[in-house]
């Protein structure tokens, strides 16, 4: 079964800008003005993530002239830590006693989900992935499933995202994942462990059918747990290229998940090594580490599709198909296949 | 393509395997006890359905006595052994086979001990290793075997029902041929703490679908179902225990915590649930209810039951007296009992009910009961956040 479908908008906040020079400490998601977009109860009540989720989700919805939408599902590898610090500290700060409930309430990791189903009024499929480096690409298989189902749905709306807080970026610090400042550099450079946190909220609406405004098309969306050597995620990849009719020489662009972290990073320099001609970027380099930076990934290879990287390749300005393939913590490889055809 | 149940295993405040579950259903025999375990200033004031081991103990029992694990991976990972031999299965076979777990709580129990350390600056294991709701997942699919597709679902108390569609969607699409599905979660002072906070807790044993109804009464646990298609299942010759017939996810979308007067998500659930089954609601011979026990849900849950069954409800329970509100576990939990229900043909009862809620007048059942003729079961799960689950299982 090779299902495909189209994205027919999408929108990231993300710590991504193109003329930014390369920044030390957390990569922090630039956020937009939120109020033309979320009401004032949004804008109040919500936290940082919802918000981002929501202003994400919202924008891709107008981009698509969609005004309402059957289906959700979103991956976020950590969902609301903010609120589990806020309930925890709480809760210790008044020893248990006539502790506020809101935080409690905002620490449930579907509360993205939860909110725009209630925004949009989507009584449908409604789904979170919390799964590390599965997340977004568990919420994006799903899509693809709903949408070939007989009685499935027209539009999905698809997202991933995920938050550093300070203190998650403290914890990340304290428990050793975290680069030292002084080797601070492009990730495909990495010869030290550790890796810059990111962060960033990413929607898309994947569509059964083409529209004239569609902007990709997803062809494949592959999985691959715990792999023991490079070979088998070589492997995963040339079957991938094998069901689709192609080879390495007709991949226009790979976006590779390097995270800097120079041991987690080893199976994939051995995978980019297998594919020597092909134009690469290395999107952690924009987005920084996070669960759900795939999300961010495929937004930078629509807009790779729209032409916007004139500085990436002589060859291909304008490529015409992508493959994203991700790692986290050298535990979940990922490997999603997007066209523009 | 048909998908079959050829593997049960379930830990809980019933016991630590699904004979010992077995046991207490039909002896009416609640696990709910005054909460001791779990470190908190709750204690002492509620019962809850704690599993009744030590980490220690779960993890003797689990051969890892070394590993350093949380609960909430302890308990997962008995109920998921349990389940796979219990399927008959062993070393990985070629047949593309995934894990697909939810959790609510993941390591928060794990983490909590350690917060007041990180926040005053001292030493403290790395927690956030563990924290997070897919670590649990890793492990058991690591110690499984089980490589081909792994994912972590959490919709708050729908989680682990939700896991099962997505597993039955996996195995129907013919993406995979076997998938263990479930959840686990552990008991924290978090969790206590947060349903206390909205004033939710029952201190008594939780008494669902009575009109003086208190609250919810927590538990922990896990539960998973070895899930199969029809050839894979019948070419190695797997007993199948049930048949998973029809599947509805919706979401309620009206409010953060609260349920729709009418219940509406839960019976554009049972629709959806009873249209791909091909049934209609009378062929439903039990339904295991949500049935938390608060006000709102047993409320609205009861409008939704009668929206769909109008005047010929079923016999109906909730099982959560037996074994507490397991949140990311329950669904799995329940589905489990459901199959049990559907394979010893017993209806289980309703501890603790007196007296019906006057707005729906629903009187579940009450006693141990034998249904001869029971064909199909179907198990219902709500949750903050607005997800909404329903599950039919049917005799194979």
């Amino acid at each position: 079964m090779h299902p495909h479908a189209y994205i027919n908008s999408i929108h990231s906040i993300s710590p991504y800008a193109s003329d930014a020079p390369a920044r030390a400490g957390l990569l922090s998601a630039l956020e937009p003005a939120y109020a033309p977009v979320l009401n004032p109860a949004e804008l109040r009540r919500t936290p940082r993530l919802v918000k981002m989720g929501l202003y994400a989700a919202t924008r891709c919805l107008a981009d698509a002239g969609l005004d309402h939408i059957d289906a959700i599902t979103v991956g976020s590898g950590l969902g609301s830590f903010d609120g589990f610090e806020k309930f925890e500290t709480s809760l210790l700060a008044q020893a248990e006693d006539t502790v506020p409930p809101t935080p409690f309430i905002q620490s449930l990791d579907n509360a993205v989900a939860g909110q725009l189903a209630l925004k949009l009024q989507c009584h449908g499929y409604n789904m979170t992935y919390t799964h590390r480096g599965f997340s977004f690409e568990t919420a994006l298989l799903d899509g693809l499933l709903l949408l070939t189902e007989p009685d499935g749905p027209a539009d999905v709306l698809v997202g991933g995202l995920d938050e550093t807080t300070p203190t998650y970026a403290a914890l990340l610090h304290q428990a050793g994942h975290v680069k030292n400042p002084d080797k601070l550099g492009k990730v495909e450079h990495s010869r030290t462990p550790g890796v810059l946190p990111g962060e960033g909220a990413t929607f898309l609406v994947l569509s059964s059918a083409r529209r004239p405004g569609t902007l990709a098309t997803v062809r494949a969306v592959r999985t691959l747990f715990s792999p023991r050597t490079a070979l088998e995620v070589e492997q995963t990849v040339a079957a991938l290229l094998r069901e689709q009719h192609l080879t390495p020489a007709d991949l226009d662009l790979v976006l590779l998940g390097h995270s800097g972290d120079h041991a987690h990073d080893q199976k994939l320099r051995a995978v980019e090594a297998s594919l020597p001609d092909t134009p690469r970027e290395y999107f952690k380099n924009y987005c920084g580490e996070y669960h759900t930076a795939t999300a961010f990934a495929v937004w930078l290879a629509v807009r790779r599709f729209a032409g916007a990287a004139a500085e990436l390749s002589e060859r291909t300005p304008y490529p015409k198909n992508c493959l994203i393939i991700n790692q986290y913590r050298d535990a979940n490889y990922s490997f999603i296949f997007l066209t523009q055809d | 393509m048909e998908v079959y149940v050829t593997g049960i295993g379930m830990i809980s405040a019933l016991g630590a395997n699904v004979p010992t579950a077995l046991d207490g259903l039909k002896l009416g025999r609640s696990g709910l006890r005054p909460l001791h375990r779990v470190a908190t200033r709750l204690q002492g004031r509620y019962v809850a359905g704690e599993v009744a081991f030590s980490d220690n103990e779960l993890a003797m029992r689990a051969a890892l006595p070394d590993a350093d694990l949380t609960r909430t991976t302890l308990l997962g990972y008995l109920a998921a052994s349990e389940a796979w031999q219990q399927a008959g299965l062993g070393a990985a076979d070629t047949n593309r086979t995934g894990f697909i777990s939810a959790s609510t709580v993941g390591g928060t129990g794990h983490a909590e001990q350690h917060y007041q350390d990180f926040l005053d600056q001292k030493p403290t294991p790395a927690f956030i290793d563990t924290y997070d709701n897919g670590d649990s997942t890793e492990f058991i699919s690591r110690r499984l075997g089980i490589r081909d597709f792994v994912t972590t679902v959490n919709t708050a108390c729908a989680s682990s029902a939700n896991a099962i569609v997505l597993g039955t969607r996996l195995i129907q699409q013919g993406v995979l041929d076997r998938v263990v599905v479930g959840g686990t979660d552990a008991l924290a002072r978090f969790t206590l703490n947060g349903f206390n906070s909205l004033l939710l807790l029952d201190p008594t044993p939780c008494k669902p679908f009575d009109a003086q109804r208190k609250g919810i009464n927590l538990g922990e646990g896990a539960a998973y179902l070895v899930l199969e298609s029809e050839a894979v299942a019948r070419q190695r010759g797997a007993r199948p225990w049930a048949r998973l017939s029809g599947y509805g996810l919706t979401n309620d979308a009206h409010h953060q915590t609260a349920s729709s007067p009418n219940g509406y998500g839960l019976q554009l659930a049972m629709r959806q649930a009873l249209r791909r089954a091909d049934l209609a609601p009378a062929a439903i011979g039990y339904l295991n209810a949500h049935g938390t026990g608060t006000a709102n849900n047993d409320v609205t849950e009861g409008q939704a039951i009668r929206e769909v069954f109008a005047d010929a409800v079923p016999p109906f329970s909730s099982t959560k007296p037996f074994t507490g509100h397991t949140l990311g576990a329950a669904g799995a939990i329940e589905a489990v009992i459901s199959v049990l229900a559907l394979t010893h043909r017993l209806i289980w009862p309703n501890l603790n009910f007196e007296e019906p809620i006057a707005d729906h007048g629903l009187v579940p059942a009450q006693a141990l009961h034998v249904a001869p003729g029971l064909q199909h079961v179907l198990s219902t799960s709500a949750a903050m956040g607005g997800s909404c689950c329903a599950l039919v299982f049917s005799k194979p």
